[in-house]
């Protein structure tokens, strides 16, 4: 008995590792949206209401960046430099341990180069890096469409295989 | 010291900042340049600050070495920290060679400009800050309000750090709160009023304060949609003759500063000139040069004939 549950629970783990897999690649997707809006939201912001930087990051609403926004508005209310805020904000949040190692350097330095010039040079900042957050977008969408699917049958196939091994 | 003035030494390193938290004189000035001894400015009178918080007079130079001397690297941090990392905020300001920041301390500003074609586009690696601390005075204008007749329009004169700012500050709220008058300020680089998020750090009484708007665009604005008695502004130049102008045709009165020291010098000045010959304005004061918001001498101008 208790190795059929201990099986079973097997299966089931296996299954929920193709899951999270699987939410991962959906996950990316979301965030790498939601910066792209956070981005297009402050070139607004900037354009018509110039407001600081800390009123840039405490205003943001998206719930799916929410802990990265937060993280890096209370570092700059605490006192700390923009560019330490803003690494320390990243490497804090959870919420972008989905993104790869290039797309996290790629919006640090993005972040980083905020109210660095004049509005001007921000606005063209954040078109250029909106550019190419759209890319990461194609490229994590394509990767959903490829291993979606494997991941999920190749989870469940592992379950089996590994149940049929120890039976 | 008051919180404004601490946010704006948390913004330099550390050892500064302990260092100017322990002084208690009254500071007018700061000057600070890059690995070069801080300079401060009490009373009017210079002096070099110690590391252990002491002030020592400028004639001492050379006595000792243990000098605050801020580096540049931390000025260019310090520079970043007080426009809130927020350089596109400012970006017009430091083309003019300066910021304002919370609490209407004015920082001037050099360094390297970046041009395009004979206009400054940004400037970059400063290397020299003036710190010019505001503070309220309330009550200073009692003295100034029995002295002049403010319903003919008055011209305030005086050089760098004599308290104009300080005496217009106190006269917008005297005369709103009072004296009753319908009062606008026209506080252009937020010196005035020290306006953030909509409150403003100094008391203006019951005055209507237009806050970062360009001086000619404001004082037209203000007498179409506020009908104020008195239009109060900082720092008039011959470029406002236009809305100095209409404030005559709409019958409202200027309080108005600029810089000069003398009424020879002001009928020299082809700015000045071109704004006394308005008649705008009835009187025309001069603040003593080396007191603070003292009057020396007061001009009626109905009596000058101007060429």
């Amino acid at each position: 008995m208790i190795k059929y549950i201990g099986l079973l629970f097997i299966f089931v783990t296996s299954v929920l590792i193709g899951f999270s897999l699987n939410e991962r690649l959906n996950d990316k997707i979301k965030i790498l949206k939601s910066i792209k809006s956070l981005l297009q939201q402050f070139k607004i912001e900037i354009t018509y209401q110039m407001p600081t930087l800390t009123q840039l990051f405490s205003e943001c609403t998206d719930y799916n960046i929410s802990q990265l926004t937060n993280n890096i508005s209370e570092n700059l209310k605490n006192g700390l430099t923009s560019e330490k805020s803003i690494i320390n904000g990243i490497e804090c949040s959870s919420c972008v341990s989905v993104l790869s190692k290039e797309e996290k350097y790629f919006i640090t330095d993005v972040l980083s180069k905020l109210g660095t010039s004049d509005t001007d040079g921000q606005i063209s900042l954040l078109e250029n890096a909106v550019e190419r957050i759209d890319y990461y977008i194609e490229n994590a969408i394509e990767d959903k469409r490829k291993n979606s699917k494997v991941y999920m049958t190749a989870s469940i196939y592992i379950g089996l295989v590994i149940i049929i091994v120890l039976l | 010291m008051d919180k404004t003035l601490e946010n704006v030494f948390k913004c330099f390193d550390k050892d500064f900042y302990t260092v100017m938290k322990n002084i208690k004189a009254n500071i007018n000035e700061v000057r600070i340049r890059s690995d070069k001894p801080v300079v401060l400015y009490i009373k009017n009178k210079p002096y070099f600050i110690l590391k252990n918080s002491d002030i020592i007079p400028l004639e001492k130079l050379g006595t000792t070495n243990n000098y605050v001397i801020v580096t540049f690297a931390s000025l260019k941090n310090a520079f970043a920290g007080l426009c809130e990392y927020s350089i596109y905020k400012h970006q017009n300001d430091i083309n003019n060679g300066f910021i304002t920041v919370r609490g209407g301390h004015r920082i001037g500003i050099c360094g390297t400009a970046v041009n395009n074609t004979n206009n400054i586009k940004s400037v970059i690696d400063i290397t020299s800050m003036n710190i010019r601390i505001a503070r309220q005075y309330i009550g200073c204008s009692e003295i100034f309000l029995k002295s002049i007749n403010i319903k003919k329009g008055v011209l305030i004169c005086g050089v760098p750090s004599t308290g104009k700012t300080t005496l217009l500050r106190d006269l917008s709220r005297t005369l709103s709160e009072n004296y009753y008058e319908k009062v606008s300020v026209i506080d252009e680089r937020s010196e005035i009023s020290s306006t953030f998020n909509g409150k403003s750090i100094f008391d203006m009484g019951l005055c209507d304060v237009y806050c970062n708007y360009p001086k000619s665009k404001a004082i037209i604005q203000a007498i179409r949609t506020m009908s104020p008695n008195l239009i109060v502004c900082d720092e008039l130049t011959g470029d406002d003759i236009e809305s100095v102008i209409y404030t005559i045709n709409y019958g409202v009165k200027l309080i108005a500063t600029v810089h000069c020291d003398n009424l020879n010098n002001a009928l020299k000045n082809p700015s000045i000139l071109s704004l006394l010959k308005t008649r705008a304005f009835g009187e025309i004061v001069f603040l003593e040069s080396k007191s603070f918001c003292k009057i020396d001498k007061i001009y009626n101008l109905e009596d000058i004939e101007f060429d």
